[in-house]
């Protein structure tokens, strides 16, 4: 093979490689474009999105029971997912005043277990049966 | 290998080697003779434990003791009140179980590897396949590694040239189910009269799952592929000029399955559970570097080094779960036979870099260096107006042993300032935060489904950004008396500013939390690297080294609120101003309270206090008012006598200081190598003293750590009184204990065999070593290593695993 020929087929393919990889680095290459997840948007802005929207919040009602994501308050907050309505008083108002409740799960049982020790526990049920006296 | 940790060194890397970097140099081809090396070796590993837990009758007491404690005249309950059947005849015939026993092993490694390299002046191979095969502590916990490595380096002409790196790794993982060697009750009986393995050790009323009995009933199983591919090829346009194209390649696919029978605690409920995880991992790095590299004459030189660079790391996994299984043989291969729930989820991220770095080096009379470094960055995961930065670094060195004042002195081989300043950036690493999103929840109605969307849980950050990491270090090297002694000592001060935090955001929001940038954290520290080779010749050999590291965090500064008064304290995340990072901010313990003591005026016992004992009693934690509040709300520092939050102290849990000390023998073929390592100052709060799930709250429940608790009889000041009902209150306060330690971290003895003797055998070199691992630990802290913390043990996460003691043989020869 002649040296001086492969020479410039070399620099020609150097050269080619050099001006594709700085091409790449333009604006849109930053951009970001998630696959797995839709744009907001839609539960805002269409008819069938708004839909969506209302159906997602049976949908964590039910999953305070399915998953167990209680947060001590689940009784009086049915619907902390919905912004249409919030109590005024008591502790839920606490809520609305952004004064309690920081999510994701209130921080007064963070703190509590935390500094406190661990109450919540639940005890296995069948051991606390054994603590009783036998019923015959 | 080589550690770069200053600005300057580090800019070249970008925000891949903000927290520093390591190179490591992979082996390759020479030109000349073919080499062959072979490398084995095997290991036995066993678990290294300071502590004892209750044997059977101590754990009986315990619950006796616990129980006792709620009753109001102080006597034992009836034995058939807190004791199942089993646990009663196991007391009888004192027979008990030691869960150590029956679940831990020793552990063995064993690896094998080969390579051959040679070359010619045109082309150099280097090429090695490894096999590596541990089985672990736990039985059913074993790690399987097969690799092969293939460098090739390839010149083409005088200007040309192109390296080829493949690396293939296959790996197949069996992880043990959750094994609770410490918290499963001595009381029953593993196996029932038959030898068969029983389900409920201590009784079926008792329902603690018998812990071999779940790892027979559960597979869990991950297997691996990877592959990097590394393609440089090299232009010497001119003498002076170079230009490198480095491009990198790297896929990992995994497959994970994991099968949870009808028979285990986990899938008892819902009658067997099959997951089965696929993951790919896909990334690429491209870099264009220029290098104009011009030497004027002997002393004096520019570097010129333009680089572009791109970076993309994409990950995406399908995860899919079935439950309720009517025919259990095909495990999780059976998941398509799911008769209850199946759950379906898909998640996928991409992240990119970019970056464009210019870099101007001078040697100036080879006494004076100086580096220029101007860079910018780019990140995908930051939010459309903030995606760049400019990060610029300088450096200078001066090497004094050239100066002519010292070039007479011949006790001085090498003495150099270094100073070097500059800033580097780091992403939050996770995509999409800054966007808003809305992922699926769907609902049924009346037995038919319905879509619904939601926002994401993450509240978007449309203003994200880096966070910037500016060092400022200045060191010195040094080598003296003949290079008998050599070393470096270095100082840094680091500020990072625009911290990445997360916050959490009131749920009625709709969002449960966030990440921004905020703050600002100052690390400085002084890092020193001692080598002194005392005796250095052709058949003794001996050299000490120490390095000692003394690194202090701070954070200065947090954000602001809605008044943009600053906020200094954040608990939920542990954030505190003028404290380090993860700093223990707990009540500090002051013993037990014991018979006699004052408990009418007790700080605990005030009303007044955040959590007021109005039933104090001996045998109850005693906590220390250090502190106090006045009518303003403001803190005075002075006891109030009440318990109130501001009495929390802080405890750092980062070290005071670490370091090692080593020596090397080498005396004839003998060689012979020694390595300590000490932690000082540091703080931490030990689960197995104040975790329930690892048996610290002296319930009776789980059996733990065994420590002397308080009883009436026994009054303890270092524990409190059990109690069945409730945790003693403040015992995360008692278990802020110190961490420090000193370990024998490696001894190592190794034998060449005489060249004599190996020239006959046609080998090169032969070698034999053997080498323990962890060999001793001397610390305070409760647990099996101080290094590590065991997570909760009924977390569903691979629990922590404890940092085992090795032994290891192994045998070296070229041929």
């Amino acid at each position: 093979m002649n040296t001086e020929k492969l020479y410039i087929r070399l620099k020609k393919g150097f050269a080619l490689l050099t001006v594709v990889f700085f091409a790449v680095s333009c604006e849109d290459y930053l951009e970001e474009q998630p696959s797995t997840l839709i744009d907001s948007d839609y539960i805002y802005t269409t008819e069938e999105g708004l839909k969506s929207g209302v159906v997602s919040l049976y949908k964590f009602n039910r999953d305070r029971y399915d998953n167990g994501t209680e947060d001590f308050m689940g009784a009086v907050l049915m619907s902390s997912r919905s912004d249409l309505a919030f109590s005024r008083t008591g502790y839920t108002g606490l809520m609305g005043r952004y004064e309690r409740g920081v999510s994701p799960v209130d921080q007064v049982p963070i703190l509590y277990h935390r500094y406190f020790g661990s109450i919540f526990i639940t005890l296995p049920i069948r051991l606390l049966k054994s603590l009783m006296p036998p019923r015959n | 290998m080589e550690f770069l940790k200053d600005a300057s060194a580090q800019a070249i890397y970008g925000s891949r080697g903000a927290n520093g970097v390591v190179l490591i140099t992979t082996k390759r081809g020479k030109s000349g003779k073919v080499s062959i090396n072979y490398h084995g070796f095997v290991s036995s590993k066993s678990i290294e434990r300071n502590f004892d837990v209750y044997n059977g009758q101590e754990f009986a007491q315990l619950r006796r003791e616990a129980a006792r404690s709620n009753i109001a005249d102080g006597s034992y309950p009836n034995e058939e009140d807190i004791f199942s059947e089993l646990e009663l005849a196991s007391l009888a015939n004192n027979e008990f179980i030691n869960w150590e026993d029956e679940l831990v092993k020793s552990g063995y490694v064993n690896s094998q590897s080969v390579s051959v390299s040679g070359g010619t002046e045109f082309t150099k191979v280097f090429g090695s396949v490894n096999y590596f095969k541990e089985e672990g502590i736990i039985p059913t916990s074993n790690y399987t590694r097969k690799t092969l490595r293939l460098n090739v380096d390839q010149k083409i002409s005088d200007k040309f040239s192109v390296n080829f790196d493949l690396n293939i790794l296959n790996d197949d993982t069996e992880r043990a189910a959750n094994v609770n060697v410490i918290t499963t009750s001595p009381l029953g009986r593993a196996y029932d009269e038959d030898g068969n393995l029983t389900q409920f050790p201590s009784g079926e009323e008792l329902s603690a799952v018998n812990p071999i009995w779940n790892l027979r009933e559960q597979d869990n199983d991950e297997k691996g592929n990877d592959y990097v591919i590394n393609i440089t090829p090299i232009w010497q346009i001119t003498k002076d000029l170079q230009y490198q194209l480095k491009t990198n390649l790297t896929r990992r696919t995994s497959e994970r399955g994991q099968y949870q029978s009808s028979l285990s605690s986990a899938g008892d409920d819902v009658n067997g559970i099959a997951r089965i995880d696929n993951s790919l991992i896909e990334s690429y790095l491209i870099e264009n570097i220029l290098t104009y590299d011009k030497a004027y004459n002997e002393n004096n030189r520019l570097n010129l080094t333009f680089v572009q660079s791109s970076q993309e790391n994409k990950y995406s996994r399908t995860f899919t779960e079935g439950q309720g299984f009517t025919n259990e043989s095909l495990s999780y291969d059976g998941i398509s036979n799911a008769v209850g729930n199946v759950t379906v989820e898909r998640d996928k991220n991409q992240q990119r870099l970019a970056s464009f770095m210019t870099r101007a080096r001078y040697n100036l009379n080879n006494k004076y260096l100086l580096t220029a470094t101007a860079r910018a960055d780019g990140a995908s995961v930051n939010s459309q107006d903030n995606k760049w930065s400019f990060n610029p670094a300088v450096s200078f060195a001066w090497k004094i042993h050239n100066e002519g004042f010292l070039e007479d002195v011949n006790s001085v081989q090498e003495l150099k300032f270094r100073a070097s300043y500059g800033s580097l950036v780091n992403d939050l690493g996770r995509a999409y935060t800054s966007l808003f999103t809305a992922d699926g929840q769907n609902y049924t109605f009346d037995g038919e489904s319905f879509s619904g969307y939601s926002p994401s849980v993450i509240l978007p950050n449309t203003d994200l950004k880096f966070e910037r990491i500016t060092t400022l270090n200045l060191g010195l090297d040094f080598s003296l008396f003949n290079r008998i002694l050599t070393g470096n000592v270095d100082y840094y001060d680091a500020r990072t500013t625009d911290l990445l935090l997360r916050r959490g955001v009131p749920s009625i929001t709709g969002y449960q939390y966030t990440f921004f940038n905020a703050g600002e954290l100052q690390n400085t520290g002084i890092e020193l690297n001692l080598t002194a080779n005392i005796i250095n010749n052709d058949n003794f050999r001996w050299s000490v080294s120490t390095n000692w590291s003394k690194n202090k965090n701070k954070l200065l500064e947090l954000y602001n609120d809605g008044d943009n008064n600053p906020i200094t304290t954040d608990d939920s995340y542990g954030y505190y101003v003028g404290q380090p990072v993860g700093v223990i901010y707990q009540y500090e313990f002051d013993g037990i309270w014991q018979e006699g003591e004052d408990f009418a005026n007790a700080p605990q016992a005030n009303p007044e206090s955040a959590l007021p004992q109005e039933n104090l009693r001996p045998g109850d934690i005693k906590i220390k008012d250090t502190n106090g509040v006045d009518d303003n709300g403001n803190e005075t520092g002075v006891p109030d006598g009440k318990i109130t939050l501001e009495d929390r102290v802080y405890k750092n849990s980062n070290p005071e200081w670490f370091g090692s000390f080593s020596t090397t023998i080498e005396y004839k073929g003998f060689d012979l190598f020694v390595d300590f390592y000490a932690v000082e100052g540091t703080t931490k709060v030990n689960p197995f003293l104040s975790d329930f799930n690892n048996g610290g709250t002296l319930s009776g429940k789980l059996n733990g750590v065994k420590v002397d608790y308080y009883t009436p009889e026994n009054p303890s000041t270092s524990f409190p009184r059990p109690d069945f009902d409730s945790t003693p209150l403040y015992l995360n306060a008692l278990a802020v204990t110190d961490a420090s330690y000193l370990r024998l971290r490696t001894v190592s003895l190794g034998y060449t065999l005489p060249s004599a003797i190996t020239s006959d055998l046609s080998l090169e070199q032969i070698r034999f070593y053997v080498t323990g691992t962890n060999l001793f630990t001397n610390t305070d802290y409760i647990g099996y290593s101080p290094e590590v913390n065991i997570r909760s043990t009924f977390s569903n996460a691979d629990t922590g695993y404890p940092d085992a003691r090795s032994f290891t043989f192994g045998l070296r020869v070229k041929f």
